[in-house]
């Protein structure tokens, strides 16, 4: 009976990756003075994880990898040694190398082999040193579940292990992979009497380590029945293993055996703790109690996981859009019918209307949970930065810190994968040119460990994101003398607010080197690009020495939008709410002619440039006097314009319909919409008309 | 696949629906057409030429409206009752036309259907695949789908831009 793994696939993709991640945000949180517990437990079940899913589906470059960070991670997890910020970096070096195979599986692509092995190498270079040190240390390691006598530590804490394993094809391919053994062996101890023969070596080995570390380190090479592994002055502990091993399972299940599960005709290929280890007496006795159980809690694990995976399901993303498309159907044909309805009698069809006053209610309730599906927490991209910055910073060789505000506020999934980019360029940008090194904040009077500030709010209707540093600032002079050089024309006193937002400008950069990190100008366009692309905005507030906000923002969604409705003529328009700031009834005295071309409107003393709709639509109004009719003031892109129009309709959240699905993009027009009667209405593009005004 | 369609159709005759505008009958491919409907209410579109009537709610779909009356100067441009929209369904697009009046759904056999001859004609001979005759009637068969995507029709962005 053969099952198609295949169809797993995904979902092994998708929640190794999401594993990964979280892997990598614990590792990033980790105090490294006081780790704790929990979270070593959390770290080693996701590489666990990881591994049993790779193990499982046949992917065993992965399985590798996996295997060897767990057996570190699973000494720090109990105290045998001291995580280091070495073991941290490996760690993190370890998640992108899996990241890559994994990227590699899931695309069909080629895996990159000299990373995995250098990884590997690395991390069991970490785990022998380790293992050299950690018998310093007070070991807590799975005491004997029999009551065998313990073996006294040698005086000068050196054993005498005489080895002698198999050696063939199958396990030692190459010569260097004997070689590395040996190698390895001889880091933690001194060996002698070393015969190689055909199809065994045997070796006395002179060493501190534990028996139990021993055979690990030979896990790696060969099977553990291929190994005999005598300590020579305890020969009736010789026997014992002897016999476990031939037994082939044991008492404690040791996950890095998984391994050797598939040659072992008996399933999983436990084999025994060895009884013999070194054990400070005292300390490993009384933690012998809680030390079974909490192995046994992390081999349940994946158990717990698959629980935890019940309380939410996978939907694609096309399911959730159907739906939501359906709702907004839904919700014009409820408004429909209550239009219908508001014409008839409120005595005669009382029921009638009661029921629709529900059906109301009921829709608007499905429609906000419905668009809450998409809703996601913002740190889905927040929680790739801390790395981003560790990395970044250490390269540059800055102190930074990176502090996030505001992470579960929620946002639209396709503005989720939208902003990701153009946050880490900000983020990215702060760090390269904002932060100053150590010494220059230090001779600047400030904490010479600088702060990245990530925070995300509501306001409004918006979602508003800000990159703040307390870096340097904005250069103003630097800037302008830039924009000179490229020949960017400006006025001599341009405000602050449009310097800054000269950065935007396709190839700009004030950096005086270019890094590999940033400086080519090619970035900030971009930046700028995207943002316009999701209808959000960038602002730049900068203040010399003290640092740089930029601030994005964004519409909740892209699906919805709050709209105002204005009529001129026998049209309806709908102007998102978003970019009007009020409203008003000019006065016939407030209008002026410009020039016998444009007229502007006198607002509170300023003067506004006024755009007639029905002129630039060429339909016919109603009114053609503006102080019989209405101004819409709105305001884009810094600048303000009025729009003049018949009258105010009434503010409606609408859906948003592409004209481009039939049709195609209409000048001044960002989309369309379904009112309540029926017809279609067409939502305004009010930085077009902005734009449009200017000219 | 639309190849086959077509090939198959030839063999066993094609069925068409024809309808007129001005005095003259029209026939297209009856598998692009997706329903015919009574003209209502039409939102229009600003700076749109003037045979695009506008874009109307098909059932929550934005569809837009070609005037084919005005488009080629056929027939009287009034709106009435009577005035009839025919949806298409054509290169993954929704597309309304106005028209005259649907007349008919026939079937055309290969035989029937001659090469248009070299004229000119209000409607581009390049999107006329030939001249039907039914009994006495002559019907113009038109690629609907050449017509309705060429950048004469304004309908289409890549080929308009």
């Amino acid at each position: 009976m053969s099952i198609d793994m295949s169809q797993f696939y995904q979902v092994f993709f998708e929640e190794s990756a999401e594993h990964l991640a979280n892997m990598e945000s614990l590792l990033l949180a980790l105090d490294l003075d006081a780790p704790d517990p929990d979270q070593l437990n959390a770290i080693f079940r996701a590489a666990h994880s990881i591994k049993g899913g790779s193990g499982t589906f046949g992917f065993t470059d992965m399985t590798e990898v996996t295997h060897v960070l767990e057996t570190l991670l699973d000494r720090i997890r109990k105290n045998e040694i001291a995580i280091t910020s070495e073991m941290v970096d490996a760690f993190l070096l370890a998640g992108d190398v899996l990241r890559g195979l994994l990227e590699a599986h899931q695309n069909g692509s080629l895996a990159d082999e000299a990373a995995s092995l250098a990884i590997r190498e690395k991390l069991q270079k970490l785990t022998a040193a380790s293992i050299g040190a950690g018998n310093t240390k007070p070991s807590d390691v799975p005491a004997p579940t029999s009551k065998e006598p313990e073996v006294p530590a040698a005086a000068n804490g050196q054993y005498v292990y005489q080895i002698r394993f198999v050696k063939n094809r199958t396990n030692f391919k190459k010569k260097e992979q004997l070689d590395n053994l040996l190698q390895a062996l001889r880091d933690i101890g001194t060996i002698s009497n070393q015969k190689i023969e055909s199809n065994s070596v045997s070796l006395t080995l002179i060493s501190s380590t534990s028996e139990e570390d021993l055979r690990e380190a030979f896990m790696f090479f060969i099977k553990p029945e291929q190994l005999t592994l005598t300590v020579q002055d305890n020969p009736s502990v010789t026997n014992k293993s002897k016999t476990d091993d031939e037994l082939g399972y044991g008492f404690f299940v040791d996950p890095e055996n998984l391994k050797s599960d598939v040659e072992n005709a008996q399933g999983y290929g436990f084999f025994v703790e060895l009884e013999n280890q070194p054990q400070p007496a005292a300390s490993g006795q009384i933690l012998q109690p809680e030390e079974i159980p909490q192995r046994r809690a992390t081999d349940k694990a994946p158990t717990a996981a698959t629980v935890a995976a019940e309380t939410s399901i996978r939907v694609s993303v096309e399911k959730v859009d159907q739906m939501i498309n359906l709702v907004g159907e839904l919700v014009i044909t409820q408004a429909m019918l209550a239009e219908t309805v508001s014409g008839m009698d409120q005595v005669l069809y009382e029921r009638l209307i009661n029921g629709l006053a529900q059906l109301d209610r009921n829709t608007r309730d499905l429609q906000e949970s419905v668009m809450s599906v998409r809703m996601m927490p913002i740190n889905f991209v927040f929680s790739r930065f801390p790395r981003v910055v560790r990395d970044l910073a250490s390269k540059l060789e800055k102190k930074v810190q990176l502090k996030t505000v505001g992470e579960g506020t929620e946002l639209d999934k396709g503005l989720i994968e939208k902003i990701s980019d153009p946050l880490t360029h900000l983020v990215r940008n702060s760090l390269d040119h904002g932060i100053e090194l150590p010494e220059e904040r230090i001779a600047k009077g400030k904490d010479p460990q600088g702060t990245i500030t990530l925070r995300a709010a509501h306001q409004g209707g918006n979602i508003v994101i800000e990159v703040e540093d307390d870096g340097a600032g904005l250069n103003r002079e630097k800037i302008l003398a830039k924009a000179r050089e490229k020949g960017i024309p400006f006025n001599d006193n341009i405000s602050d607010a449009d310097v800054w937002l000269m950065i935007f400008a396709p190839g700009f950069s004030t950096a005086e080197i270019v890094t590999d990190v940033s400086g080519r100008g090619v970035g900030m366009d971009v930046v700028k690009r995207n943002i316009d692309s999701i209808a959000g905005r960038v602002e730049i507030t900068s203040r010399p020495g003290q640092g740089c906000t930029v601030t994005i923002r964004l519409p909740l969604t892209l699906a919805i939008l709050d709209g105002l409705s204005i009529a001129v003529g026998e049209q309806t328009y709908i102007v998102p709410l978003s970019f009007i700031s009020e409203s008003l009834q000019p006065g016939a005295t407030d209008i002026k002619n410009v020039s016998g071309q444009g007229q502007v409107v006198l607002v509170r003393g300023e003067y506004v440039p006024m755009i007639a709709l029905h002129q630039v639509f060429n339909i016919k109004p109603k009114v053609t006097r503006p102080e019989e009719g209405i101004l819409v003031l709105l305001e884009a892109e810094g600048k303000k314009v009025a729009l003049f129009v018949d009258e105010l309709v009434g503010q409606h959240q609408v859906v948003i319909k592409s004209l481009e699905t039939n049709y195609r993009k209409v000048a001044g027009m960002s989309g369309a919409t379904i009112m309540g009667d029926g017809r279609v209405a067409m939502i305004m593009d009010v930085p077009a008309l902005v734009k449009l005004a200017q000219q | 696949m639309q190849t086959n369609e077509g090939t198959t159709a030839a063999s066993e005759g094609r069925e068409l629906l024809t309808f007129t505008l001005g005095s003259e009958e029209y026939g297209i491919d009856i598998l692009k057409v997706q329903e015919i409907r009574g003209y209502d209410a039409v939102t229009t579109i600003a700076n749109a030429p003037d045979f695009i009537k506008g874009v109307i709610n098909l059932r929550g779909i934005i569809v837009p409206i070609v005037d084919l009356r005005i488009k080629f100067h056929l027939g009287k441009v009034e709106y009435d009752q009577f005035t009839v929209v025919i949806i298409l369904n054509i290169a993954h697009r929704v597309v309304g036309i106005v028209v005259d009046g649907v007349s008919d759904v026939i079937t055309l056999a290969a035989d029937q259907l001659k090469p248009a001859p070299e004229f000119s004609s209000t409607l581009g001979t390049q999107y006329i695949t030939g001249l039907g005759t039914i009994d006495d009637r002559m019907i113009i068969v038109v690629d609907i789908e050449r017509l309705m995507t060429s950048s004469d029709m304004e309908l289409v962005e890549a080929i308009a831009a």
